[in-house]
């Protein structure tokens, strides 16, 4: 998007103007955020983020200041006048945060950190109640109380730090139900898609969205894998290979805000081929039956990747329809790491770590090629760190053994100095091509 | 709905999660029958919830070989229900089972999740059989002198722990040699 320019006092005005218009009732808040994110004042992207960044390590202080507080002083406090602290302690953060977000007008970084604030200390509070009752429940509920309580006050104040406080107790939850007590948990991955995921949509935040999809793949794996296989290392690489692919997909499917799904797909797509360019994965022994199959690992883990995939290409298809036809044409492209990844059990261990070299080089190449094409510094710079590791991997492999030690370090530096400087002026070049990072999208 | 509506309707789920934490607790403070157990501190550990020690009671480990149990076996994670039996001075397991059992006027029934269950080899003359790790939410016990508990493992612990209609228990009193430690 091209940006223009408006009048100073114009959109000095705005925000003070749209907040009257939401207490109206004529807008909503969200409504409200999104046309001023429309009309940013100039200059205002790097000042703002310096004030918020500035406000939220404020609050995360006096969190912290307030936790050891009582922390030190708890026992000495009679029980009613804790539960009376905790409860006033969240409701008043909460209550200047809107304070000074929404009343007063004048201060929205500073009233944006201290609900972020009061986020901190509603997750506070339930421990400490626990305290205060000596409760010894399940205390990943604990986690789960807190991430699935911030949703709703994230889904009026679209604050990117509250959702990632919620998302990380989410995480968390998911984790120690699953890993610490041995249990299935099958509704993080509702919560996840049906909540969070359209919560970072809303909440414009492209890392919101990849962490949030990072997570689900992390659900994928302690879920579905046998934690007891000699090959859990394998499949994960296999498995991340899969779902980098399906995020790909996903992400070329969408229109406009595409970024979170290429960049995380594409990371865990090469970050899975690179595990599997190394000989002693390939010639570590598979799942004793699995590995002859096209299909290598259990049937239902890769029946849930088959699926994604599917409904992935099934959206692309839909909007390829609709819109933007041209982009799709890199959907059958994404076929290769997954045909790579379902295929390798077939093949002997040396082709099958060609493969993954060639899929890795490959990979490294397509996205920073993909990322020149949408002016994607993000892409550019994971392709090229993919192929640089890449190239230094396979260096020291092939001639550490074989060379005199001085000389294989000589050209090695030679050989990092001078890819590295070929890789730096070509990727300014196509930066200062796209006049900076403004054009990211 | 104006925006201050719905902030505080966001806010008031918040402060509704933490009122219904306090209203579950009390309402076991308040209803609870009061029972008696035998305990020992066990080693601490917490990275969230700062100073406590663990309690490791007598019913926390239960033997299919000692008391009769319904249902079992018992898979790791599943609610089991325990009926205590009056006694003097302690109140001692006398059954376990996957449903909520009918009780004696001297009986209550603890609702625990199990944390553990392995088969013990059967000694010549025996057969195999099932043991339990029980869990009640009544393990830790927050307290500023936790070391100084920790120093006297020999001691005589007892919980005064409350039990609910629902098996839902509370931590009430805890004696050290008969004299009761205060946390507040």
């Amino acid at each position: 998007m091209t940006e223009r320019s408006y009048p100073r006092d114009w959109t000095a005005l705005l925000p003070a103007e749209t907040a009257r218009w939401v207490e109206q009732e004529l807008i909503s808040g969200p409504q409200r955020e999104s046309i001023l994110k429309l009309y940013p004042e100039p200059g205002a992207g790097a000042r703002d983020r310096t004030i918020l960044v500035f406000t939220i390590l404020g609050s995360l202080l006096v969190g912290v200041g307030v936790i050891l507080f009582f922390a030190a002083n708890w026992p000495r406090i009679p029980a009613a006048v804790k539960i009376a602290v905790i409860l006033a302690s969240v409701v008043g953060t909460y209550g200047a945060g809107f304070y000074f977000e929404y009343t007063r007008n004048d201060y929205p970084r500073l009233g944006h950190s201290l609900v972020f604030l009061g986020s901190l200390l509603y997750g506070a509070a339930i421990w400490l109640l626990t305290q205060v009752f000596h409760l010894d429940a399940h205390y990943s509920q604990g986690f789960l109380l807190w991430g699935a309580g911030l949703l709703p006050l994230v889904l009026i104040t679209l604050s990117s730090p509250v959702l990632y406080v919620a998302m990380v107790a989410l995480i968390i939850w998911m984790w120690i139900e699953q890993i610490g007590f041995g249990g299935y948990n099958y509704l993080f991955p509702v919560l996840l898609l049906g909540a969070v995921v359209p919560l970072t949509r809303k909440a414009r935040t492209a890392l919101g969205e990849a962490v949030a999809l990072l997570a689900l793949f992390l659900w994928f794996l302690v879920t579905f894998m046998d934690h007891a296989q000699a090959s859990v290392l394998i499949l994960t690489a296999r498995v991340a290979i899969l779902y980098g692919a399906v995020l790909m997909t996903t992400g070329l499917a969408r229109l406009g805000d595409e970024r979170a799904y290429l960049s995380s797909g594409g990371a865990l797509t090469l970050a899975g081929a690179y595990a599997l360019t190394f000989r002693l994965m390939t010639e570590r022994p598979e799942l004793p039956k699995a590995s002859a199959s096209l299909f290598a690992g259990p049937p239902f883990l890769t029946a849930g990747v088959v699926i994604l995939l599917l409904a992935a290409l099934g959206a692309a298809w839909y909007y390829r329809q609709r819109e933007e036809g041209k982009r799709l044409l890199l959907v059958p492209a994404l076929l290769v790491p997954v045909v790579v990844s379902l295929g390798a059990g077939l093949l002997p261990a040396v082709p099958k770590m060609m493969a993954f070299n060639l899929l890795l080089f490959a990979g490294a190449v397509g996205l920073a090629a993909l990322g020149i094409q949408r002016r994607s510094e993000l892409l550019v710079n994971i392709g090229l760190a993919a192929f640089l590791i890449h190239v230094l991997t396979r260096y020291f492999d092939l001639f550490f053994p074989a060379m005199n030690r001085s000389l294989f370090f000589i050209l090695g530096g030679v050989l990092l100095l001078g890819g590295g400087w070929l890789l730096e002026r070509n990727r300014r070049r196509w930066m200062r091509d796209w006049g900076g990072a403004g054009h990211e999208r | 709905m104006s925006v201050r509506r719905r902030f505080w309707w966001a806010v008031a789920i918040q402060v509704a999660v933490l009122l219904m934490m306090i209203a579950v607790h009390g309402y076991t403070l308040a209803t609870g029958r009061a029972v008696t157990l035998k305990t020992a501190p066990v080693d601490p550990w917490g990275y969230l919830t700062g100073r406590y020690v663990s309690l490791s009671y007598e019913i926390s480990h239960l033997k299919e070989e000692e008391l009769p149990m319904k249902g079992a076996p018992y898979k790791r994670n599943q609610t089991v229900w325990v009926t205590l039996q009056e006694g003097d001075p302690y109140w001692t397991a006398v059954a376990v089972s996957a449903h909520r059992p009918a009780l004696s006027p001297n009986q209550v029934v603890l609702r625990g999740t199990v944390t553990a269950a392995w088969q013990a080899y059967a000694t010549p003359g025996t057969k195999n059989s099932w043991e339990y790790n029980l869990h009640y939410g009544i393990e830790q016990f927050y307290i500023p002198e936790r070391e100084k508990l920790l120093e006297q493992r020999g001691a005589d612990f007892t919980v005064e722990a409350l039990v609910d209609s629902f098996g839902r228990t509370a931590l009430h009193r805890v004696f050290l040699d008969g004299r009761e430690i205060r946390w507040q």
